[in-house]
C-alpha cells in the first residue's frame, strides 16, 4: 500500500454524517413517538397512543399532542387523555442520557374518555376487556322480598317443639309425683301423731304426789319429745328434697309458658319475616363499587410506583434483559442527578364538573438524589359542578427503603347527576340530583396502607324504579324519605391484602323503618300465627300447669299439715315436761326438808 | 387471490435474510478476487468486525466509519463483512453481556469507570452498557489478530484457491444471484 490516506473519503464521511444527521432531523419526531408509545404501552398493559411528538432543537424542547392511555380493563375507553404536554430539556444532560425537565405544562387532562378503536394490545386482551365491561354492567341481585305465607300451612309443616317440651315436662312431673308418693309413705301418719297425743294424756294422768311416778313421767316425756323431733326432722328432710324437684319443675313450667312466644319468633325467622333482614345497607349499595374503585386505584398505584423509586438494575441480582440490549451499570456520580426529573409540572384537568389546575413537584424515581419528596397540589373553586376542590399529596421515597405516601382529597358540594346507587333485577335507585361533600385521607407507611373516606350526600332528588317486590318497594320508599345520608368507608391492610369496611347512617334509619313497616304489615299474620300456636299447644301447656299446680299444692298441704300437728304435739310435750319437772323438784324439796327436819328433831 | 404455496411475513423475511447473506458473500468473493491489496481487505475485515460485533448506533462506530473512509480500506469488503459479523454478534450476545458485566464490575477498574461515567463523551458512548463494553473490548482485542489472520488467509487464498474457486459452479451461481438481486428490482 503506497498511500494509506484516501482524501476523497473525507467527503464521503462528511456526506454520510450529514445524511445521518438529516435522517435524525427528519425522523426524530417519529422515533420519539414510537419509543414513548411502546414503553408506555408496556407499562400500562394496553395501547398508549400519541397523535404527535414535536422535538425542537433550539431551544431544546418537546411537545406531545393528544396522549391517550387505554384502560386495560375497558379497551374502548381511555383511562386518561391529555391534549398537550410541552416541556423544555436540559441539552447537556440529555447527552448523558438524563432527562431533566425544569417546567412541564400538561393541558387538557381528561379521565375516562371514549376511544374510536380498541386499545387492547392483543385480540385476547380486547376480548378479556370486553368481558370485564359486560360483567361490570350486569345487574346486581334481588332485594329480599316479603311473601306472607299461610299460618295453617306453616303449622302443618312444622313440628312444634313446644309439644314435645310439654310431654317431657309431664313425664318429669309424673316422676316427681311418684317420688313424692314414696316419700309420703315414710312420713309420720295421722295415727302415729295421734298416738303421741295418747301417750301424753297417759303421762298427764299419773299420781303427781308420788315422786317416783313423777320421775318416770319426766323420763317418758323426754322420750316422747325425742320421737316427735325425729318425725319433724323426717318431715323437714322430705320437704327439702321435694322442694328441689319442685324448683326445677317450676323453671321448666315457666319456660313452657314462654314457649309459644319463642315458637312464634322462630317461625317468623325461619320464614324470613323478622325485621332485621336488611343487614348492612351500605354494603349492598356501595360495597361492590367501593371495592372496585379500591382495586383499580391500587392497581394503578402499583403500576406507577416505579416512577417514584429507582430500581437498581446493577444490584446484586442481575435483572432479566432483552437480547441485544445489555444492562446499563451505574457508577457513582461526582455531581449526582437523577436519570429523570421533572421539577415542576403544571397541569390543567378537565372533568364534567369543571376544570381545575395544580402542580406536581419533583417527579423523579431518585428522590434520594434531590432529597425532596414528590408533592402534588390541585385546587379548584366555584366550578360548574363543585363549589370547591382540593387534592394534596406527598410521596416520600427520599430513603428508597421506606415509603411514606399520603393523599388528601376534599370536595364541597360536588353535584351528582343520575348517579346509580342500586340497579338490581327487580328495582333501581339513582340519585337524579344530589350534592356530595367528600373527604379522603389515604396513607401508606412502608407496607401498610390505610384510608379513611367520608362522604355526606345531601339535597337529594331520587329516581327509582319499583317492582312487585314489596320489601324492595318499602326499602326504596324508606330511602326516598331521607334527603341526606352519610357514608363512611375505611381501608386497612397491605397492598396485597386489605379489608374495606363501609357503614352509613342509612343502615339504622332503614332498619327502624323496616321494623315499623314489618310490624304494621305483618301484625295480622303474627296475631293469627300466635293464636294458632296457642290453640295447638294450649291444651298441653294447661295440662302441665294443672299437673304441676296439683303436685305443688298437695306437697304443701301434706307437709304443712304434718308439720303443724307435730309442732303442736311437741309444744304440749315440752310444756308438760316443764310442768312435771317443776312438780318433781317441789316434791323432792319437800321430802328433803321433811327428812332434814326429822334429823334435827332427833338430835335435839 | 390466494397465493400458492402460502407464504407469511416471517417466511418472506427469512428469504430476504438469505438473499442478503448471499449478496454479502458475493461481494466478498468479488473483493477477494479483485486486484485490491490484501492489506486493504484485511483492514476492512478488522474494522467491519468492530462495527458488526458492537451495537450499530454507538459513537465509536462513527470513528470507525471515519477511519474506513479516510484510510484506503476496501469499502465493499467492509460492508460485506459487517453483515456477517452482525450475525455472529447475535450469537455471541450472552457472552458479550457476561464479559462486559464482569469488566464493569471489576473492582480494580472501578475508579476508571467512575471517572468515565462522569464524562459526557463516554456517557454518549454508553460504555457502561454490558453489551457495548463486552463487544467493544472483545473486538478491539481481536483487531490485530484478525487483521494478521485475514491477511495471511487472503494471500493463501489468492495463491492456492482463487482460480479453483472462480471455476466453481457455486461461485458463478452466487455471482448471478448477486447480480440479479442487485439489478433485479430495477429491471422490474
Amino acid at each position: 500500500m503506497k498511500n494509506w490516506i484516501r482524501w476523497k473519503g473525507l467527503f464521503g464521511f462528511a456526506i454520510t454524517v450529514l445524511l445521518l444527521a438529516l435522517f435524525f432531523v427528519l425522523f426524530i419526531d417519529g422515533i420519539i413517538k414510537i419509543n414513548i408509545e411502546s414503553a408506555a404501552s408496556r407499562i400500562v398493559g394496553a395501547k398508549v397512543e400519541l397523535d404527535s411528538a414535536d422535538f425542537h432543537f433550539y431551544p431544546l424542547a418537546m411537545e406531545l399532542g393528544r396522549l391517550q392511555v387505554t384502560d386495560p380493563q375497558r379497551p374502548m375507553r381511555n383511562i386518561v387523555e391529555i391534549q398537550k404536554v410541552s416541556f423544555n430539556l436540559d441539552g447537556l444532560n440529555l447527552l448523558r442520557r438524563k432527562i431533566l425537565i425544569n417546567e412541564m405544562q400538561v393541558d387538557g387532562v381528561r379521565f375516562d374518555t371514549p376511544r374510536r378503536s380498541s386499545g387492547a394490545l392483543s385480540q385476547a386482551g380486547h376480548a378479556a376487556g370486553t368481558r370485564a365491561s359486560e360483567k361490570a354492567k350486569e345487574k346486581s341481585g334481588r332485594l329480599p322480598d316479603i311473601r306472607i305465607p299461610d299460618a295453617d300451612k306453616i303449622l302443618a309443616r312444622e313440628d312444634l317443639t313446644i309439644l314435645k317440651q310439654a310431654e317431657d315436662l309431664k313425664k318429669n312431673i309424673g316422676e316427681s309425683q311418684k317420688k313424692w308418693e314414696a316419700m309420703r309413705k315414710k312420713l309420720p301418719t295421722k295415727g302415729r301423731i295421734d298416738e303421741y297425743g295418747k301417750r301424753l294424756e297417759k303421762i298427764r294422768k299419773i299420781n303427781v304426789r308420788d315422786i317416783g311416778q313423777l320421775a318416770s313421767a319426766v323420763k317418758e316425756l323426754n322420750q316422747l319429745e325425742r320421737d316427735i323431733k325425729a318425725d319433724l326432722a323426717n318431715v323437714d328432710r322430705s320437704r327439702k328434697q321435694i322442694k328441689q324437684d319442685l324448683q326445677k319443675l317450676d323453671i321448666q313450667v315457666k319456660a313452657l309458658k314462654d314457649s309459644p312466644q319463642q315458637e312464634l319468633r322462630r317461625l317468623l325467622d325461619k320464614y324470613s319475616l323478622s325485621d332485621d333482614r336488611l343487614g348492612n345497607i351500605s354494603e349492598l349499595l356501595f360495597g361492590n363499587r367501593a371495592k372496585k374503585y379500591v382495586t383499580i386505584a391500587l392497581a394503578w398505584y402499583k403500576k406507577l410506583e416505579p416512577l417514584l423509586a429507582y430500581v437498581d438494575i446493577a444490584s446484586e441480582q442481575p435483572q432479566p434483559r432483552q437480547r441485544g440490549r445489555g444492562v446499563d451499570v451505574r457508577f457513582r456520580e461526582f455531581n449526582p442527578s437523577p436519570d429523570f426529573l421533572a421539577r415542576e409540572i403544571r397541569a390543567s384537568i378537565d372533568t364534567r364538573a369543571g376544570s381545575f389546575s395544580g402542580k406536581i413537584l419533583n417527579l423523579t424515581n431518585e428522590q434520594n438524589l434531590i432529597r425532596k419528596p414528590l408533592t402534588l397540589n390541585f385546587a379548584g373553586q366555584n366550578l360548574p359542578g363543585i363549589d370547591s376542590l382540593h387534592v394534596a399529596g406527598t410521596f416520600n421515597r427520599i430513603d428508597p427503603a421506606e415509603a411514606k405516601d399520603r393523599l388528601k382529597l376534599s370536595m364541597k358540594n360536588y353535584r351528582l347527576t343520575e348517579y346509580t346507587l342500586l340497579d338490581s333485577v327487580d328495582s333501581s335507585l339513582s340519585l337524579d340530583r344530589a350534592k356530595a361533600d367528600i373527604r379522603l385521607d389515604a396513607q401508606r407507611i412502608n407496607k401498610n396502607i390505610m384510608a379513611d373516606f367520608k362522604v355526606y350526600i345531601h339535597a337529594i332528588e331520587y329516581n327509582t324504579r319499583d317492582s312487585e317486590n314489596e320489601l324492595a318497594s318499602m326499602f326504596l320508599s324508606s330511602i326516598r324519605n331521607s334527603r341526606e345520608f352519610r357514608v363512611d368507608a375505611s381501608l386497612q391492610g397491605t397492598l396485597e391484602s386489605y379489608t374495606v369496611r363501609i357503614s352509613s347512617d342509612m343502615d339504622e334509619r332503614l332498619k327502624a323503618n323496616m321494623k315499623k313497616y314489618m310490624d304494621t304489615r305483618l301484625a295480622g299474620f303474627r296475631k293469627e300465627l300466635k293464636e294458632k300456636i296457642n290453640r295447638q299447644v294450649g291444651k298441653s301447656v294447661n295440662e302441665v300447669n294443672l299437673q304441676y299446680a296439683n303436685l305443688q299444692s298437695e306437697v304443701e298441704k301434706e307437709i304443712s299439715a304434718r308439720r303443724n300437728e307435730l309442732q303442736k304435739q311437741l309444744k304440749s310435750v315440752e310444756a308438760e315436761i316443764r310442768k312435771k319437772e317443776k312438780q318433781a323438784t317441789g316434791k323432792a324439796r319437800d321430802k328433803l326438808e321433811k327428812n332434814i327436819k326429822g334429823l334435827l328433831d332427833k338430835y335435839k | 387471490m390466494a397465493r400458492w404455496p402460502p407464504t407469511n411475513s416471517s417466511e418472506e423475511s427469512h428469504k430476504k435474510q438469505v438473499t442478503n447473506v448471499l449478496r454479502q458473500i458475493t461481494r466478498l468473493i468479488k473483493a477477494l478476487n479483485s486486484d485490491v491489496a490484501p492489506e486493504q481487505i484485511s483492514l476492512a475485515v478488522s474494522f467491519a468486525m468492530i462495527v458488526g460485533l458492537t451495537p450499530f448506533w454507538s459513537l465509536h462506530n462513527l470513528v470507525v466509519l471515519f477511519l474506513v473512509m479516510i484510510l484506503r480500506v476496501n469499502i465493499a469488503a467492509f460492508f460485506a463483512v459487517v453483515g456477517l459479523f452482525s450475525l455472529l454478534a447475535y450469537l455471541l450476545d450472552p457472552v458479550f453481556h457476561q464479559f462486559g458485566y464482569s469488566l464493569l464490575r471489576l473492582d480494580a477498574l472501578n475508579s476508571v469507570w467512575t471517572s468515565m461515567y462522569n464524562s459526557t463523551i463516554w456517557r454518549i458512548e454508553n460504555f457502561n452498557n454490558t453489551i457495548v463494553m463486552g463487544s467493544l473490548v472483545f473486538s478491539l482485542l481481536s483487531f490485530v489478530p484478525v487483521y494478521l489472520m485475514s491477511l495471511w488467509a487472503i494471500k493463501r487464498y489468492r495463491e492456492q484457491f482463487m482460480v479453483w474457486v472462480e471455476k466453481l459452479k457455486l461461485t458463478r451461481f452466487l455471482k448471478i444471484q448477486g447480480l440479479a438481486s442487485t439489478i433485479g428490482p430495477h429491471i422490474k
